[in-house]
């Protein structure tokens, strides 16, 4: 029997969902302003697949790394990509003074960009400078928040990681002056932090799945982090919920990932910031054609999950550790995914946005 | 009251500041550069640099330059802003670079430094936005993100 789908969460629900999110999913920020250790790093990561337009949306405040840097100096940035037929978007950057970031909460000011949880939803609320893109949209968490701490890190202390794997969205999208209503599209939202530099010995692949009907009761996300060149992983895990509820966790001993040997080839690539394009000019990505994981446990239960990539878009940052650079490629992908979990069966087909991080 | 902003000012402004926020880059830059003699002529203008391992010197002449650039302003401002590649603007005339295969490798990989220590530069972007509207009242220059900090 399906149960009640996430669309329609129960108010008693819903309130237990808003808690938890107030709970576990508030912004931690930087010791470094206080005397603490530097090298603070914290995004909240939004991701929106509509059937017409698919949105990224990132806000983020990273210590400055630079050894002389003021105590506390750090960089608020904003990234939001759009893609409707190709991409559009860029990262935007702003000084201290234009922004304000609260720690206990999810309430973020960079000049008139805005984020926010409030009464049970997080606000949006975000208008490029250069490029024609603005968004204005609610996104109302469905399912439980998970808290996954102390992921592994060869260089440095652990990530975390708090995942709202699905949410509902009313708002809208405006791209070069043409409006894409937003309501009733799903949504997977995250949250990191820990103290690391780009460029350190780590990579990782990371995705999530939004299953293309909205009555399928399930969503999953996964994740493998591993050391820059992927041969020892550190952590990977798969997290699948039903309905509001996380049903189930694949740890590393139960997981085993698979990727093509062939690479996405797409026409082009976006890069921003767009100045980036200088230091890392190359169109060819290290993003294979499909990923696989696949999960089984003693007990019988079993997954099976294949995304294959469709499109590519790149943020790129300067690493820290040297003159390089560190590529985000955020991919979407078409998804299916099989198996069974407790004697129930599994099978239904969503959309993906996948990130693999390289280091050049 | 506006003054313009020439490239020889923004250049010189530019390694000022990477030598100030960013030395190791600063450092690099040169060592990679050294000993190369530079002209760089943007529209009308040239710039010419003399390359040491420890600083750039801007000069008034160069008797024989291992490496000289021709360029225009938007075509920079082009590469910039991802309109353009590097090699599209040398193919289609744009970016002009005449010395040996050598010194033209050489002169890539010390520009390569340069722009890494750009994006990392706290002070960049007000630098570029006074090159990309040479004319304004340096007070009224829009914000512009070129710059990018992890």
């Amino acid at each position: 029997m399906l149960s009640l789908a996430p669309a329609f969460v129960p108010s008693a629900t819903a309130g237990a969902i808003a808690g938890a999110i107030a709970c576990t999913d508030f912004t931690r920020r930087s010791p470094f302003a206080l005397g603490g250790p530097r090298d603070h790093k914290e995004w909240h990561h939004f991701v929106i697949l509509s059937g017409e337009i698919d949105l990224l949306v990132n806000f983020s405040c990273c210590d400055d790394a630079r050894r002389d840097a003021p105590q506390g100096a750090e960089f608020p940035r904003l990234v939001l990509l759009v893609r409707h037929h190709t991409w559009d978007g860029d990262v935007e950057q702003f000084s201290s003074e234009q922004a304000r970031v609260r720690g206990g909460q999810i309430d973020f000011a960079f000049a008139h960009n805005r984020l926010r949880f409030h009464d049970g939803a997080f606000e949006i609320s975000a208008a490029l400078e250069h490029r024609p893109v603005a968004v204005e949209m609610r996104l109302t968490p469905v399912a439980m928040p998970a808290y996954a701490p102390a992921i592994p890190m060869i260089d440095g202390p652990p990530l975390n990681w708090v995942v709202a794997p699905r949410l509902r969205v009313s708002g809208s999208v405006t791209l070069r002056g043409r409006r894409f209503d937003l309501d009733g599209a799903p949504a997977y939202h995250d949250h990191n932090w820990g103290r690391f530099l780009w460029g350190h010995d780590v990579s990782w692949e990371w995705g999530f799945v939004l299953p293309e009907c909205d009555d399928v009761p399930w969503c999953m996300t996964f994740v493998r982090l591993t050391n820059r060149a992927r041969t020892r992983a550190l952590a990977q895990q798969l997290l699948l919920w039903r309905n509001e509820h996380l049903v189930a966790l694949f740890r590393e001993p139960d997981l085993e990932p698979r990727t093509d040997l062939g690479h996405l080839r797409p026409s082009g690539v976006l890069k921003v910031p767009r100045v980036m394009a200088l230091l890392a000019p190359e169109t060819r990505v290290d993003v294979p054609r499909w990923f696989e994981m696949h999960a089984r446990r003693t007990n019988g239960d079993w997954l099976e999950c294949r995304c294959e990539a469709r499109d590519v878009a790149q943020v790129v940052i300067p690493s820290e550790t040297r003159l390089g650079v560190t590529i985000f490629n955020e991919v979407l992908a078409r998804t299916t995914v099989r198996g069974s979990l407790a004697g129930e069966p599994l099978d239904f087909r969503g959309r993906s946005v996948l990130e693999f991080i390289r280091d050049y | 009251m506006t003054t313009e902003y020439r490239f020889g000012t923004f250049l010189r402004d530019s390694f000022a500041t990477l030598q100030r926020e960013l030395p190791d880059i600063y450092a690099e830059m040169c060592r990679r550069l050294a000993p190369q003699d530079i002209a760089i002529t943007v529209d009308s203008e040239t710039v010419r640099l003399k390359f040491a391992r420890e600083a750039v010197l801007p000069v008034k002449r160069l008797a024989h330059p291992t490496v000289m650039v021709r360029t225009g302003r938007k075509a920079i401002l082009d590469l910039i802003d991802a309109r353009s590649t590097l090699l599209d603007a040398a193919v289609e005339e744009r970016l002009h670079l005449r010395g040996s295969p050598d010194d033209l490798a050489r002169f890539y990989d010390g520009l390569m430094a340069y722009l890494h220590g750009a994006v990392r530069s706290p002070s960049f972007p007000a630098l570029l936005q006074r090159f990309r509207y040479p004319a304004a009242r340096s007070g009224k220059a829009r914000r512009r993100n070129e710059r990018i900090h992890p």
